[in-house]
C-alpha cells in the first residue's frame, strides 16, 4: 500500500505545482513558466499512467511506454526552458530529430521487445551524436571546454551503449537521468547567480540524474539504499520547489534590474541635463555680458572660455570668413584654448583654419556642422581634433563666419542639447555684432554731420550729443549728458515741432550764438513719446555775410541814390542858365525886330538853336542814365493806336514844314489796341518821325500802322519810312551807339544828339517789343517799331501797371 | 492889366521873365525868396504867381502849401515855373498845391498860354463879383535888388 499511497501524494504535489505554473504562466505569459508547466504536466501524467497501472486499470505495456515517454518529454521540456543551443531553429530541429525521436522509437522498440542490440545501440549512438553535436554549437565557448564536456557526457554514453547488448532497459535509462543532470548544469549556466532557488533547482536535477548511477552502482555493489522509493521520488520535488522559487527570484530580479535601468537611465539624463544645464547658463551669462557692453569683441573672449568650459571642449574660437584664392577661407578672430585660457589671439596672430569647402558650403547654409575624427584637416597647427562642432553666426543678414568647438580628448556625439546652447550663443554674438554695426553706423552719421545735434528726454534732460554740437558749445560730452537742455538754449523751447527757426545757442564760455534751429519728437515704434532731437546750424558766419549783404545793399542803394541826386541836380544846374540863354536871346529876338535890326535876328536864331541842342542833350543823357540805372519806370496800359498816330502826325508837322517835306498817314484797320507806356511810344514815333523829317528834304515821309502776327502773338506794327539819304551797311552797325549818328559830319549837317534811336530802341525792349531798320544810301531809310497788341480795350486794363525797367546795355 | 507875382532867386530868371511879360503887358512884381513872396502876395494880392521851387528862406513847396493854406491867397493860381525837371518832380509840385508846372528853359508862349487861361478863369469870376484883384499903375521890383 505505501508504494500506491507514496505516489497519490506525488501526483497531488505534481498536480498542485502544474496549477501553480499554469498561474504563473497565465499571469506573466514567460515562456519558461509555459516549458515547465508542460513539463510537469508530463510528470504528472507520468505518475497517473503508473498509479493506474498498480491498480491493474491499463496494461503494462501501455503503462510502461506512457511512464517513459512522458519522461523523456518531460525532460525535453525542462531542458528546452534553459539551452542556448536550441533557441535556434537548427537547434529546435536537432534536438527532436536527434534526441527526443531516437529516445522515442528507443523505448518503443523496448517495449515491444525487439530482440536486435544493434538497434539499440544504433538509437543510442544518434542520441549520443545528436548530443555532442548540440555541445559542440554551444556559443562563446573555448574549444577546450567543449572537447571536456563532450568527453563527460560521451564517455557514460559509449558505456551506456557498450552495455545496450546485455541491459537494454538500462541504456535509455541511463541517457535519460543524465539528461536531467546536463538540465541541472544548464539550468545553472543559465541564470548564473547563487541564489537558493537556482541552487536547489540546479542541484536538484543533478541529483535527478544522478539518482539512476547511483543506484546502478549501488546494485552492483549489492548495497542497499533505505527508503528506496524516497531518493527516487525526492529530487522531483527539490526540482519543482526550486523552480517555483527561481520564478519568485526571476520576478525580483526582474525588478531590480527595471528598477536599475530606470536609475541608470534617470541618472544619464540627469547628466546630461546638469551639462545642458552648465552650457546653458554660461550662454545666457555670455549673453547677458554681451548684451550689457558696448562692443561684443570686449566680451568674446570671456565668452569662449565660459562656453568652452561649460562644453567640455578643448578649444573654441570665433572665426571670420573671407573671400581667399580658392574660394572661401576663415580666420580666427578670437580664440580659447583649455590648455592656454588666458591667451588670446588677435590681430596679427590670427590664424587661418583649413576647413573644406564641403564645411563652409553648409556654414554657408546655415547648417551646423558637427565632425569627428575621421575628418581631415582642422586647425593647422597639427594635431587634428578628435571631434569638432561649427555653428554659423550671421550679421545683419549675412553669412559673417561661425563659431567652432573643438574637443581633442574624444570623439563625441553633440547633443541636441550642446548644438542648441551653441546655436543659441552663435546667434546671440551674431546679434550683437549686428546691433553693434547699427550702433556704429548711426554714430558714424551723427559724428560727420555738420549740424550740432541735441537728443533729450521727455524732460528736456539731454541724453545725446554729437561732436559737432560738442564743438559748437565747447562742452565735453560728460559735462552735458544728463544736465537740462536749458543749459545751452537761450529760449525756453516748447516740446513741439519746429523747423528753421532761429535760436541762440549758449557755450560754455557764455558766447550766444546764433543758430537755425529745428527741433522733432521722437517717438518709439509704439508711438510713445522719448524725447526731441535738436538739430542747430551755426549762423555766425551766415549772420554776418547777411548783414554784409543788408550794407552792400545800403551802400549800393545810397551810390544809387546820390546818382540820381546828382542826375537831378545836374540837370537842374544846366537847366537854370539854359533858361536865360534862351529866354534872353528870345526876348532880344522880339526887341531886334521891334527896332528894326533884323540882321541880328539870325544870329539870335543860332544862340537858341544852341540852347535848345543842349537842352536835348540834357534830356536824352538824363533818359539814358535812368535806362542804364534801370529807374524808367514805365506805365503800360493798353492804347488805341488811333490816338497815337493822329498825335504823332500833329507834333511832327511842324518840323515837316521846314525840310519842305510830305507825310502820309496809312492805317490798316482795325487796329484796335497795343499795350504800352504812352509817353514813351509818343516819345519813340516822335523820334523816328523827326529823324526823318531832319534826313528828308523835300521827300515824302510815310506813317503806317498794322495789325501782324508772329509767333503766335499779336502785334502792332508803326513803320516810318522816308525818301532821305539813307545809310549805308557801316552806318547802320553804328545806328545804335551812343552819340553816333550816321558819321560825324551829319552831325554838324543836321543836328540831333545821336541818342534819340538808342533810347527808342531800348523803350521798345522794355515795352515788349522791337525796334529795326532797313536802309539805302540815296533812296531813303524804313524804321519799323513792334509792340505787343493788346487784346482788351483801353478800359478793361488797369492803367497803373507798372514795369520796372530792367538794366539793359545801352550798347547796340 | 493883371498882375502877375514872380518870385524867382536867380537874377537873370527873375529879369528875363519879368521883362518879357511886362512886354506882353502884365503888371509885374517880383520876389526874391519865399518869404518876401508870401507877404507880397498878402500886400499885393496878385492875379496869379509864377513861383521858382528852389528859394531861400522858405522854398517854393513850402510857400506854395502856405499860400494855399491861407484864406486870403488860396484863391491866387500858382505856376510853378522850375529846374526840377525830372518825371517826379512834376508831382511833387503839383502836390504843393501849384495849379500848374513849367521847365525851365521856359518855353515862353507855352507859360503865357496857361497864364492866360488861368486868368481868364479869374476875370469870369471877377465879374461875377469876388473881389479878387486889385490893380495897380506900373511895375513894381519889390525886391532890392532889382
Amino acid at each position: 500500500m505505501f508504494p500506491q499511497f507514496q505516489r497519490v501524494v506525488t501526483l497531488s504535489v505534481m498536480s498542485i505545482l502544474v496549477a501553480l505554473f499554469t498561474w504563473i504562466y497565465m499571469r506573466d505569459r514567460q515562456p519558461r513558466a509555459r516549458l515547465w508547466m508542460i513539463g510537469w504536466a508530463c510528470i504528472v501524467v507520468h505518475f497517473g499512467g503508473m498509479l493506474l497501472f498498480t491498480f491493474g486499470l491499463i496494461p503494462s505495456r501501455l503503462a510502461d511506454w506512457s511512464a517513459y515517454a512522458t519522461l523523456i518529454f518531460g525532460a525535453s521540456a525542462f531542458f528546452l526552458s534553459v539551452s542556448r543551443t536550441t533557441g535556434a531553429r537548427l537547434g529546435r530541429v536537432l534536438f527532436w530529430a536527434a534526441l527526443v525521436g531516437p529516445a522515442v522509437v528507443y523505448w518503443t522498440c523496448m517495449v515491444f521487445e525487439v530482440a536486435h542490440p544493434a538497434v539499440y545501440r544504433g538509437l543510442l549512438g544518434a542520441v549520443l551524436g545528436g548530443g555532442a553535436w548540440l555541445a559542440w554549437r554551444q556559443p562563446k565557448r573555448s574549444p577546450v571546454s567543449v572537447a571536456a564536456w563532450m568527453a563527460l557526457a560521451l564517455a557514460p554514453g559509449i558505456w551506456a551503449a557498450w552495455r545496450a547488448s546485455t541491459h537494454i532497459e538500462t541504456g535509455m535509462d541511463f541517457l535519460l537521468f543524465e539528461g536531467f543532470a546536463v538540465t541541472g548544469w544548464r539550468y545553472w549556466r543559465y541564470f548564473r547567480r547563487l541564489t537558493p532557488g537556482v541552487l536547489l533547482t540546479s542541484l536538484a536535477f543533478l541529483a535527478w540524474g544522478l539518482v539512476f548511477p547511483i543506484s546502478e552502482i549501488c546494485a552492483a555493489l549489492q548495497v542497499n539504499i533505505p527508503g528506496d522509493h524516497v531518493v527516487w521520488d525526492l529530487p522531483k520535488y527539490f526540482v519543482a520547489f526550486g523552480m517555483i522559487m527561481t520564478l519568485f527570484e526571476n520576478q525580483t530580479e526582474i525588478l531590480q534590474r527595471e528598477i536599475g535601468v530606470r536609475k541608470r537611465a534617470e541618472e544619464t539624463a540627469q547628466a546630461a541635463n546638469e551639462a545642458k544645464g552648465i552650457l546653458m547658463a554660461s550662454v545666457s551669462f555670455a549673453a547677458r555680458r554681451i548684451l550689457s557692453s558696448a562692443g561684443w569683441e570686449t566680451v568674446v573672449p570671456e565668452t569662449l572660455s565660459k562656453i568652452g568650459v561649460a562644453a567640455r571642449v578643448s578649444r573654441a574660437y570665433v572665426a571670420q570668413i573671407h573671400a581667399a584664392k580658392d574660394g572661401m577661407a576663415s580666420t580666427v578672430l578670437h580664440e580659447w584654448t583649455e590648455t592656454a585660457p588666458g591667451v588670446e589671439c588677435s590681430g596679427s596672430g590670427r590664424k587661418r583654419l583649413d576647413w573644406g569647402i564641403t564645411e563652409l558650403a553648409s556654414l554657408r547654409r546655415g547648417e551646423v556642422v558637427a565632425t569627428s575624427a575621421t575628418r581631415a584637416g582642422g586647425p593647422a597647427d597639427g594635431d587634428a581634433p578628435k571631434s569638432a562642432i561649427l555653428v554659423p553666426i550671421e550679421v545683419a543678414g549675412s553669412w559673417f563666419g561661425f563659431l567652432g568647438f573643438e574637443d581633442d580628448r574624444r570623439e563625441r556625439e553633440w547633443s541636441e542639447a550642446e548644438r542648441d546652447g551653441l546655436r543659441s550663443a552663435a546667434r546671440m554674438l551674431g546679434a550683437s555684432m549686428t546691433r553693434q554695426r547699427a550702433q556704429e553706423y548711426v554714430d558714424n552719421i551723427l559724428r560727420s554731420m555738420e549740424e550740432s545735434l541735441l537728443v533729450t528726454d521727455t524732460e528736456l534732460q539731454i541724453r545725446r550729443v554729437n561732436p559737432s554740437a560738442l564743438r559748437l558749445l565747447g562742452y565735453r560730452e560728460e559735462e552735458l549728458i544728463g544736465r537740462p537742455a536749458a543749459q545751452v538754449i537761450l529760449e525756453r523751447e516748447a516740446p513741439a515741432r519746429r523747423s528753421a527757426v532761429e535760436r541762440t545757442y549758449r557755450t560754455k564760455t557764455g558766447r550766444l550764438i546764433p543758430v537755425l534751429f529745428s527741433s522733432a519728437e521722437m517717438r518709439d515704434g509704439s508711438g510713445m513719446l522719448e524725447g526731441y532731437v535738436w538739430l542747430a546750424q551755426d549762423m555766425t558766419e551766415l549772420k554776418r555775410a547777411q548783414e554784409e549783404l543788408v550794407h552792400a545793399k545800403d551802400a549800393a542803394e545810397e551810390a544809387n541814390r546820390a546818382k540820381s541826386a546828382f542826375l537831378a541836380n545836374m540837370s537842374h544846374e544846366l537847366r537854370t542858365p539854359l533858361n536865360a540863354v534862351i529866354g534872353y536871346s528870345e526876348m532880344l529876338e522880339e526887341v531886334v525886330i521891334e527896332r528894326g535890326q533884323e540882321d541880328l535876328v539870325a544870329d539870335l536864331g543860332k544862340i537858341q538853336w544852341a540852347g535848345k541842342h543842349l537842352l536835348g542833350l540834357i534830356n536824352d543823357v538824363l533818359d539814358l542814365a535812368k535806362i542804364e540805372a534801370g529807374r524808367v519806370e514805365l506805365s503800360i496800359e493798353s492804347l488805341d493806336v488811333m490816338p497815337v498816330i493822329d498825335d504823332a502826325a500833329d507834333t511832327v508837322r511842324p518840323l515837316l514844314e521846314k525840310n519842305g517835306n510830305r507825310l502820309e498817314v496809312g492805317r490798316a484797320e482795325p487796329l484796335g489796341a497795343l499795350l504800352g507806356d504812352q509817353t514813351r511810344v509818343r516819345q519813340v514815333l516822335y523820334n523816328l518821325l523827326s529823324n526823318a523829317c531832319k534826313f528828308t528834304e523835300n521827300g515824302l515821309i510815310r506813317l503806317e500802322a498794322r495789325r501782324t502776327e508772329r509767333k503766335g502773338a499779336e502785334w502792332v506794327e508803326f513803320q516810318v519810312a522816308d525818301t532821305g539819304i539813307g545809310m549805308s551797311v557801316e552806318q547802320m552797325d553804328r545806328l545804335y551807339r551812343p552819340f553816333m549818328q550816321a558819321d560825324a559830319s551829319t552831325t554838324r549837317k543836321y543836328g540831333g544828339t545821336g541818342l534819340g534811336l538808342m533810347i527808342s530802341r531800348e523803350f521798345c525792349h522794355m515795352m515788349g517789343g522791337t525796334l529795326s531798320a532797313e536802309s539805302e544810301p540815296g533812296v531813303g531809310s524804313v524804321f519799323t517799331v513792334r509792340l505787343p497788341a493788346s487784346t482788351a480795350t483801353s478800359a478793361e486794363v488797369p492803367a497803373d501797371q507798372v514795369v520796372m525797367g530792367e538794366r539793359q546795355p545801352v550798347h547796340a | 492889366m493883371p498882375k502877375i507875382l514872380i518870385i524867382e532867386d536867380n537874377e537873370s530868371s527873375r529879369d528875363m521873365l519879368a521883362r518879357r511879360l511886362s512886354r506882353r503887358g502884365y503888371q509885374v512884381i517880383a520876389a526874391a525868396d519865399g518869404r518876401r513872396g508870401i507877404v507880397l502876395a498878402h500886400e499885393q494880392s496878385p492875379d496869379l504867381i509864377v513861383m521858382d521851387m528852389s528859394l531861400p528862406e522858405i522854398d517854393g513847396w513850402e510857400a506854395t502849401r502856405r499860400l494855399k493854406a491861407d484864406r486870403a491867397t488860396r484863391a491866387i493860381p500858382i505856376v510853378a515855373l522850375t529846374a526840377h525837371a525830372m518825371a517826379s518832380d512834376r508831382k511833387k509840385a503839383m502836390d504843393a498845391g501849384c495849379d500848374d508846372y513849367h521847365t525851365k528853359p521856359v518855353d515862353f508862349e507855352g507859360l503865357v498860354r496857361s497864364m492866360e487861361a488861368f486868368l481868364e478863369a479869374r476875370g469870369s469870376l471877377a465879374t461875377a463879383g469876388i473881389p479878387v484883384i486889385s490893380l495897380r499903375p506900373a511895375v513894381r521890383m519889390e525886391d532890392p535888388q532889382c
